[in-house]
């Protein structure tokens, strides 16, 4: 009985810490909070939790950006970089404990491109704060990034590079008068964009102008002359104009999900050659679970990560008093969400199997040292542990909508869908208006 | 079981000191030197700052001004922009360079904008409280000579965990008067950051 209580507080402890690590609660109440367009409710449901992993810091950075408290956004997404680079060192602790518990135990370093769109999200919350210049440093942190990770592969193999905040990074490089640095992103951002299937969107009409604008500011006359014939159409601000680039954040990206596999081995598997005991155990208990039947041996339990469905997108436009126009689709974070784990979906496969073995193992021992009992309790244990890590920064838009439009000089009330903003449109300059959509 | 029992208990373990939170607060000199991220910090500032400004004085500009005029030159520190992908604060690196320039003794440095806005308030302050032979006037503030500004660039490389960044400052010393520049040095700065994947 003693050793039996034992067992039961371990199982109960070891449930309690994974799903701990796991957060789902919260990670439901703040989408549920930014379904119902209600970011500061969203930040609410942070307030009794000493925010101390990646997931978390990025999700309560976001939340105080959406919610206006711009200084505390920017401390929480810095904590996360910080911490995202910590993270790079694996604990050997942590990446044993995973293979006997689940992969929830390990530090949650952030996906590929979570660790890039930190410093979009950052780079608005500076532009929203009124510091521009600040914002351009987190362009130039884009860029950084991105060069670092196409440098270990080729960047239209996977998550390697990506065209969106190639294309954002230039545009703040422009809009600080870095013409040459904004070529390179916009030259980046075209290459990536021409391999839509790769990242998921085609590239915005506006890019082809902004292209062109580029090189005929750094004389690069003969790209200028391709670059029209390519794009032909691409107008320059007149006078008394001055330009916006509007940017949406639109849904919410498709959340991670645990696609659980049970079923059990019955004793006289031995004789059983067609292997399909799920299908056997499922049947059998529909039919008879009345009636005594064959022995289980031993509950299989294999979870994989997957990735929801996303949803379809709308065509947003937008409007200021009598100037209206389309935007388009700049980046499909639902897309990029998937691609990431598609390429790390072999190296999961392996550490699952490799969990299973290892919780058979104990099991068969238990079995083997102190009876039929233990060697259940070990699989009971060894089953209820068993889920994918669905951490993630769910709080992310599922898409990016933009448009950079020529606007009056003056104070403007932009419109998109039900959500507006006012701006103020400088001549000769390039301003930046984010709106979140939910 | 109990070997069972045992291994549970070591994952628990791992698990629980891996959440548990161990803080300690040790009382340091401002000037030593201390890199935890690798990122720009006080050390990089206040080390580019003495540099650069040992290099500028080390040019005859000085000298030029000084038979020219009869009197050390007069700078200010104008703005330094930061080109690098980190968040400097350029208020601390232009303090460093403002230090660095009294310490040398060889040119006068006078406040900036924003403190002279302060300076000529608490002249008018003065005007109305102050007792008649402390009021300051106006009008007797030093006008600078030369300007100093420039900008901060980054170049770095990075590999995993590593990452070489290598920050120079690029400055220029104009004169405020003609716009000639007297003075263009440049000061570097390399850093290796290294992390191990376990």
């Amino acid at each position: 009985m003693k050793r039996l209580l034992s067992f039961l507080l371990l199982l109960w402890l070891t449930l309690w810490l994974t799903g701990c690590s796991q957060n789902a609660a919260r990670d439901a109440r703040v989408r549920e909070a930014l379904d119902n367009a209600d970011p500061a409710s969203a930040l609410a449901a942070f307030d009794e939790e000493e925010c101390a992993s990646v997931d978390c810091l990025l999700q309560r950075g976001h939340m105080a950006y959406l919610a206006g408290d711009y200084r505390w956004a920017q401390r929480n997404l810095a904590a996360a970089e910080w911490l995202i680079q910590e993270h790079w060192t694996l604990n050997l602790g942590l990446e044993a404990a995973s293979l006997a518990v689940n992969d929830g135990v390990r530090d949650y370093g952030g996906e590929q491109f979570e660790k890039v769109w930190v410093n979009f999200v950052r780079a608005l919350g500076y532009l929203a704060a009124g510091e521009p210049w600040e914002a351009a440093v987190e362009g130039r942190a884009i860029t950084r990034k991105l060069t670092a990770l196409s440098d270990q592969c080729d960047d239209l193999s996977g998550y390697h590079n990506d065209p969106f905040l190639q294309y954002f990074a230039g545009l703040l490089a422009e809009a600080e008068g870095e013409v040459n640095r904004a070529w390179i992103n916009y030259r980046a951002a075209e290459r990536l964009y021409s391999a839509g299937e790769v990242y998921g969107a085609e590239a915005p009409a506006s890019l082809g102008a902004d292209l062109i604008r580029a090189a005929e500011a750094l004389s690069f006359n003969e790209d200028a002359e391709q670059l029209r014939n390519r794009y032909p159409g691409a107008q320059a601000p007149g006078p008394g104009e001055g330009e916006l680039v509007i940017l949406v954040s639109e849904g919410l990206i498709p959340q991670k999900y645990s696609e659980n596999i049970a079923f059990p081995i019955f004793e006289d598997d031995d004789d059983d050659e067609d292997g399909l005991d799920a299908l056997h155990v499922a049947t059998y208990s529909y039919d008879n679970w009345h009636a005594p039947g064959p022995v289980v041996d031993y509950f299989v339990n294999i979870a994989l990560p997957a990735i929801a469905e996303g949803t379809r997108a709308p065509i947003l436009d937008w409007s200021a008093g009598a100037w209206r126009g389309d935007l388009d689709i700049a980046a499909d974070l639902g897309h990029l969400s998937r691609r990431n784990l598609q390429e790390r979906y072999a190296t999961v496969v392996i550490r699952t199997l490799a969990r299973g073995l290892i919780k058979y193992w104990a099991a068969e021992k238990a079995e083997e040292k102190k009876g039929e009992i233990a060697g259940l309790l070990v699989n009971l244990l060894g089953v209820a542990t068993e889920w994918a890590d669905t951490r993630g920064w769910v709080s992310l838009p599922e898409r990016i909508h933009m448009a950079r439009v020529t606007l009056p000089v003056g104070r403007q009330q932009l419109r998109v869908g039900p959500a507006s903003g006012e701006v103020e449109i400088r001549p000769g300059e390039l301003g930046f208006l984010h709106l979140r959509l939910y | 079981m109990k070997r069972i029992l045992t291994v549970g208990l070591l994952i628990m373990a791992v698990l629980i000191a891996g959440c548990g939170k161990k803080t300690t607060v040790t009382r340091l000199e401002s000037d030593t030197d201390i890199d935890l991220s690798g990122h720009w910090n006080d050390v990089d500032s206040r080390l580019l700052a003495e540099k650069i400004v040992v290099d500028c004085m080390a040019h005859p500009w000085i000298g030029n001004h000084v038979r020219e005029d009869g009197a050390p030159p007069v700078v200010i520190v104008g703005a330094i922009r930061n080109k690098t992908s980190e968040h400097i604060a350029t208020d601390i690196f232009i303090k460093d360079l403002e230090r660095a320039f009294v310490s040398g003794g060889q040119v006068d440095v006078v406040a900036s904008m924003d403190e002279r806005e302060q300076l000529r308030d608490e002249r008018i302050d003065q005007k109305v409280h102050a007792s008649p032979a402390t009021i300051k006037e106006f009008g007797r503030e030093l006008g600078a000579d030369y300007m100093l500004i420039g900008v901060i660039n980054e170049q770095g490389d990075e590999e995993g965990g590593n990452r070489v960044i290598f920050f120079q400052a690029d400055l220029e010393l104009v004169d405020i008067e003609s716009n000639r520049k007297v003075w263009i040095g440049s000061s570097e700065h390399k850093k290796l950051r290294e992390q191990s994947r376990f």
